[in-house]
């Protein structure tokens, strides 16, 4: 019965991908039975395979999804996002330390654009900040920060104005900043429009904020509510621009990229000049589901699901106490800058991850974080929300054998050591030269 | 973006029962795309298939449930909750799927369904009618 469903799908159903393969055609033309329509496409496809660099078709179908395409989905909760003036204010705030009240804090501080915008740091603020990841390629994100409290880049990058540990300003510190300069008050009124006279005078605390310490707490208990929605709206808006640079930092290809090229077009003697033997058998490795579970989370042209998973490296207890997506939920549904929020330029059918975001809380999502990506992952040391693991061998070791004391979602590989090795080799692959032109 | 049609685990599923002389999992529809059951009780027949014929890995999607009583009659009116994840890797769905309009006839639609990686997925839909509660569980082989 399933047989001929088979017959009937490859006669009856429209087309698409399926039927333009050549094991597809080949079933097309084959006027055998069903029965021997599985054997043909089994064949066609290792035909096809042995034709070229040894995939199958299966494989080049999942190759080609892993292949980036340099075109991030568009942010709809920020009408500025592709605004290239928006973009070039916003670089200039991602790198200015004047923000922060000490003057020593910047976006860049963390994100540094010689270390692939990371800081190379286990923990940007010890002992609970986390590690730094990168800014490249976050463009194609839905959730922001390993635990996902910000459902856009332009709220995440709010965010650390307002901790007194990272830059250390607070929400009218920034807006006065852009008041007060007069190259930041014409760059973001030909973008906003005009700034409202009460936000450019002197009357505006030099320190308030609802997220601050107490002193900020204070003095924003004291602002009069049509004020501080003014305020906030000028405040989402500096992310806005953030977010506008942010989007333009996009991975350079690889040589996996040209890779995955060379053998889609059946070029097996430009696809060795691009992955050696070993990095090709990683390779092997990482889309195995019978040796590894890699391609489950790090799937798609980023490397990421864009999902929370745990591997068992929740803290619960201590100083460094981190719960991951459990609270993490909680901080996006509570955040004023959300895609449903009164600042945001979507419209509510536009907002899907906050509009079906499971809250489910049998799934275990205490000690789960946000699957990085792996493009450029030899640049981004060390990893990990705690950048626990200094090196990518360290990491693979964990997978490897990962711990059987703790509640988690990997199984034991029981991979050689040259296995391990390959798999490394692979991963630094995927690495381009800075960031896409 | 590479899809995924519902049929594409078909080739591989009937090669590999040939193969190991092992039946198919029987809930892909043999008719059309999707997947078909019976509800726990048996009195209830469901279909379930992306609108859009395919299933495209880590976005979001709208799907149609077709709910029929098992001598054919359309189930209307019924309160729907959905449900499911991977039981193999211990995790549950990424998104929290909604059914957002009844459309007639027994078919429901449902919105924000993102399966974002290949694999065993199952779905389970809660059902409630004026008849009472049941459930349907619908296994899904997802591939490349």
């Amino acid at each position: 019965m399933i047989q001929r469903s088979v017959a009937e799908f490859l006669r009856l159903r429209r087309p698409p991908l399926r039927l333009r393969s050549p094991a597809a055609r080949c079933a097309r033309r084959s006027a055998a039975p069903a029965a021997a329509l599985a054997a043909a496409l089994a064949l066609c496809a290792t035909a096809r395979a042995g034709e070229s660099t040894g995939w199958s078709d299966r494989d080049l179908r999942l190759l080609a999804t892993l292949r980036q395409d340099h075109t991030p989905p568009p942010s709809p909760s920020n009408h500025v996002a592709d605004d290239p003036r928006a973009a070039a204010l916003g670089r200039q705030i991602f790198s200015d330390r004047g923000f922060s009240e000490s003057g020593a804090t910047a976006c860049a501080t963390c994100h540094q654009p010689a270390r692939h915008y990371t800081d190379g740091r286990a923990r940007s603020v010890p002992p609970r900040g986390r590690n730094a990841p990168t800014v490249v390629g976050s463009a194609y994100g839905s959730w922001f920060t390993w635990d996902g409290r910000r459902d856009s880049l332009w709220a995440q990058a709010l965010v650390p104005f307002e901790a007194s540990d990272e830059i250390g300003s607070s929400r009218t510190g920034v807006v006065r900043r852009i008041a007060g300069d007069p190259d930041y008050r014409a760059d973001y009124e030909a973008i906003f429009g005009p700034l409202p006279a009460e936000l450019a005078g002197a009357g505006l605390p030099a320190h308030a904020g609802p997220l601050g310490d107490d002193a900020a707490r204070t003095a924003w208990q004291r602002i009069p509510q049509s004020q501080r929605d003014r305020i906030d709206r000028a405040f989402s808006n500096v992310g806005k621009a953030i977010e506008a640079f942010e989007r333009t930092l996009l991975p350079a290809d690889s040589r996996f990229d040209r890779y995955v090229d060379a053998v889609r077009e059946g070029r097996p003697e430009r696809a060795v000049e691009l992955l050696d033997a070993q990095e090709v058998a990683g390779l092997r490795l990482f889309i195995d589901p019978a040796r590894t579970q890699c391609l489950q989370c790090h799937n798609g042209p980023q490397f990421t699901n864009g999902g929370f998973h745990n591997l068992g490296t929740g803290t619960f207890d201590g100083p460094a106490l981190d719960f991951g997506r459990a609270l993490g939920i909680q901080g996006v549904l509570l955040d004023v800058f959300n895609c449903a929020g009164p600042y945001s330029d979507a419209r509510p059918d536009q907002c899907s991850e906050l509009r079906f975001l499971s809250r489910d809380a049998h799934i275990p999502l205490e000690g789960a974080f946000k699957t990085p990506t792996l493009r450029d992952v030899a640049q981004t040391s060390p990893y990990f929300h705690d950048g626990r693991f200094a090196s990518l061998r360290d990491v693979l070791d964990y997978y490897n054998s990962p711990p059987r004391d703790t509640s988690h979602e990997l199984r034991p590989l029981g991979l050689r050591d040259e296995e391990l090795g390959d798999l490394e080799r692979f991963l630094r692959a995927l690495s381009g030269t800075g960031t896409a032109p | 973006m590479q899809r995924y049609p519902v049929f594409a685990s078909i080739a591989a599923l009937v090669a590999l029962a040939c193969a190991h002389g092992s039946p198919a999992p029987a809930q892909q529809s043999a008719d059309r795309p999707g997947w078909s059951t019976r509800s726990d009780s048996g009195r209830l027949v469901g279909h379930l298939a992306p609108e859009p014929g395919t299933v495209e890995i880590g976005k979001f999607q709208t799907w149609i449930l077709e709910l029929r009583e098992a001598r054919g009659a359309a189930v209307t009116g019924a309160d729907i909750a959905i449900a499911g994840g991977m039981p193999g890797h211990g995790h549950g769905l990424p998104s929290q799927p909604q059914v957002t309009e009844e459309i007639g006839d027994g078919r429901y639609r449902i919105e924000g369904v993102k399966l974002n990686m290949v694999g065993a997925w199952v779905i389970e839909v809660f059902v409630q009618t004026a008849a009472g509660r049941d459930r349907l569980r619908f296994d899904l082989a997802i591939d490349y």
